[in-house]
């Protein structure tokens, strides 16, 4: 009897965490759809999440007021070249640091280690007086160059080339493939869930990046969306229902992509350890 | 088809611990040598400084009387077969295959040559287009030996390749592997931790013990004259009985396992004169399961311990009922023909045929 109970009941509480993690999302779109003047008026009530006269005005203003395409195009710019790059870079660097020995390879690893620690607001004045020395400020690679390596990309590739067997390898070199031919041709198409779960990790953090393109952009020609979007919030007039459907269009990329590699990142998480 | 030689070969790592130790051997033409020994005997290793996976500390690895040394894995033109075959997950078998001929930067037609007649040789044919992860443990086996063979090599290594195969399935392979090495004639290096594999497998075993060659020869000869009692009770299953003996100047006689059975030493020093020099020592004795029987002589009494009935024969666990104190007794293993006639507790007589009587020093080389 208590058995009966317990399984409803667990499904019950979890279909209200459910409701209430996606209910932002639901509260943005349908926002989004609905006549500006209702999107306050309804957001008390369950028709918050309704929206009874759907349209996409909202978008059409969007486009109208700013030039959304021209932000989009940059943050996509930007956020390509360093999950591009990144993915490179740092996947090379993880598999230098589980596969490879070189000397000081162990000091190097732990100064990795140790760099995952120290989030960017603690040495972003530092980094923005480098960079306005190399008169860097106002370009596309100011907001690009400091983030392509990352130590947390670099230890989930190496915890993930860890486990691979070395087999592999090995049977690589003896069928002649050298180190570069063996990362290319048999490491990275074996390592796909590792590189989705990075490439989610770095878009999801460096999509709303918003600290470090507001001290180092100013004119708008190389800003992101998410600065966009602030200078939208303060173009008058105030319309919700445009505010809304631009937050829709900023998270539309993010969501695609990670419902595209959804299933490879489970599996990555799953192998490489890493917890929410 | 080439020579293979170890010369002084020592694999010493960074802690200072040693693989192997002035390793020296010699695999003739078209031989198949089998490396058999526990784990951790340097066995592996051994094959990996050949492959060139592994640099080699001091000495000289030579195949066809040339160093290898400093050569990387392709240039020394060797195959390897991996215990967990290594197949590339993401290749079709047909991919796998093509895939050290394209290193090799053969032309196409080529390539599909080879593949072709490796396939059909190991009938992995219509397994060609589907990936490893589609095919059995047996397939996967045999598509590894294809890679490998594929290639042409000079020397074919294997690294206990049937070790993650059900028992039949390995009697199986294990004597496809015998009869292609046979028809192809290639060099082998076969490394194993299973004496059954060694036996049946080599033109000639080298048996290892902490990354020291303890004895090289062909299997028989490795059975029936053990250098020491690690070869002694390594090969054969169950190995060789080892006891104690003393050779007794007074009596003139040799007493094994605590007086339990003597024998005249006269016929002994005939056949072993060397054995003159251990008159009056402590010794150790070795005898092969299948030395005893309840008639030839000398008898003596045995307490039964167990009994491993298997149909055919039945293996006999006793304790020489001899002078030694019932705690110091030494337990033995007989190996008689026939259903199980003895019970567990059972006090019998039990003789030996004394030309299978094998002598050892007490440090455990073998005598004579």
């Amino acid at each position: 009897m208590k058995r009966r109970l317990i399984i409803p009941f667990t499904y019950l509480c979890l279909l209200l965490c459910a409701l209430l993690f996606i209910s932002p999302i639901g509260l943005l779109l349908a926002g989004s759809l609905k006549p500006d003047d209702l999107v306050l008026v309804e957001s008390g009530s369950w028709r918050a999440l309704w929206p009874a006269s759907a349209s996409l005005d909202n978008y059409r203003d969007v486009f109208s007021r700013v030039d959304f395409t021209h932000y989009l195009l940059n943050s996509l710019f930007i956020n390509g070249m360093i999950l591009g790059l990144g993915l490179l870079l740092n996947s090379i660097a993880g598999y230098a640091f589980a596969r490879l020995s070189w000397r000081g390879r162990g000091l190097l690893f732990n100064l990795v280690l140790a760099v995952m620690i120290i989030p960017l607001e603690a040495i972003a004045v530092p980094l923005f007086y480098i960079v306005s020395l190399l008169g860097w400020r106002d370009t596309y690679l100011v907001q690009i160059l400091p983030f392509i390596a990352n130590a947390f990309s670099i230890y989930l590739f190496y915890t993930y080339f860890i486990g691979m067997p070395r087999e592999l390898e090995e049977a690589a070199h003896i069928d002649g493939a050298g180190v570069v031919r063996t990362y290319f041709t048999i490491i990275l198409p074996n390592a796909k869930p590792v590189f989705a779960s990075v490439a989610i990790l770095t878009f999801l953090t460096q999509w709303g990046a918003f600290l470090w393109p507001l001290l180092v952009t100013s004119g708008e020609s190389v800003r992101p969306l998410p600065l966009a979007i602030a200078t939208f919030h303060g173009l008058p007039p105030l319309r919700w229902g445009d505010l809304f459907a631009f937050g829709v269009m900023m998270v539309l990329p993010i969501l695609s992509l990670f419902l595209l590699f959804q299933r490879l990142f489970v599996r990555g998480v799953a192998a490489t350890g890493i917890k929410g | 088809m080439a020579t293979v030689e170890y010369v002084h070969v020592d694999k010493e790592y960074p802690n200072g611990s040693r693989a192997i130790e002035d390793f020296n051997l010699l695999v003739e033409d078209g031989e198949m040598m089998v490396l058999v020994g526990p784990s951790g005997c340097g066995k592996s290793t051994a094959l990996r400084l050949l492959a060139g996976l592994d640099p080699v500390s001091h000495g000289e690895l030579r195949i066809d009387g040339i160093r290898v040394n400093e050569s990387s894995p392709q240039l020394r033109n060797i195959a390897m077969v991996f215990q967990n075959y290594a197949l590339y997950p993401h290749m079709t078998v047909r991919r796998n295959l093509e895939f050290p001929l394209r290193m090799m930067k053969l032309p196409k037609a080529e390539r599909v040559r080879r593949i072709e007649e490796t396939a059909g040789m190991l009938g992995i044919s219509e397994l060609l287009e589907r990936r490893p992860r589609q095919l059995s443990g047996g397939q996967r086996q045999r598509v590894a030996m294809g890679r490998a063979l594929v290639r042409h090599p000079r020397v074919f290594l294997m690294d206990e390749p049937l070790s993650n195969l059900d028992m039949k399935l390995r009697t199986r392979i294990r004597s496809e592997i015998a009869s292609l090495q046979k028809r192809l004639g290639v060099t082998t290096i076969y490394v194993t931790h299973d004496q059954v594999e060694a036996m049946t497998l080599g033109d000639r075993i080298a048996v290892l013990k902490e990354g020291k060659l303890q004895q090289c020869g062909r299997p028989q000869e490795l059975y029936d004259q053990p250098a020491n009692t690690f070869v002694a009770t390594f090969l054969g299953n169950p190995g060789m009985n080892i006891f104690r003996a003393w050779s007794d100047k007074v009596t003139a006689t040799l007493k094994l396992a605590g007086g339990g059975w003597q024998i005249p030493l006269e016929p002994l020093l005939r056949r072993k004169p060397i054995l003159a020099q251990y008159v009056e020592h402590p010794l150790l004795a070795g005898l092969r399961p299948e030395a005893f029987s309840p008639r030839p002589t000398p008898v003596a009494k045995v307490l039964i311990e167990s009994v491993e009935s298997l149909g055919h024969e039945r293996l006999v666990h006793f304790v020489p009922l001899g002078e030694t104190p019932a705690a110091e007794r030494e337990t033995l293993v007989a190996r008689l023909p026939g259903p199980q006639v003895e019970k567990v507790g059972q006090s019998i007589e039990l003789g030996f045929d004394s030309g299978q009587l094998h002598l050892f020093t007490i440090d455990g080389k073998t005598i004579g």
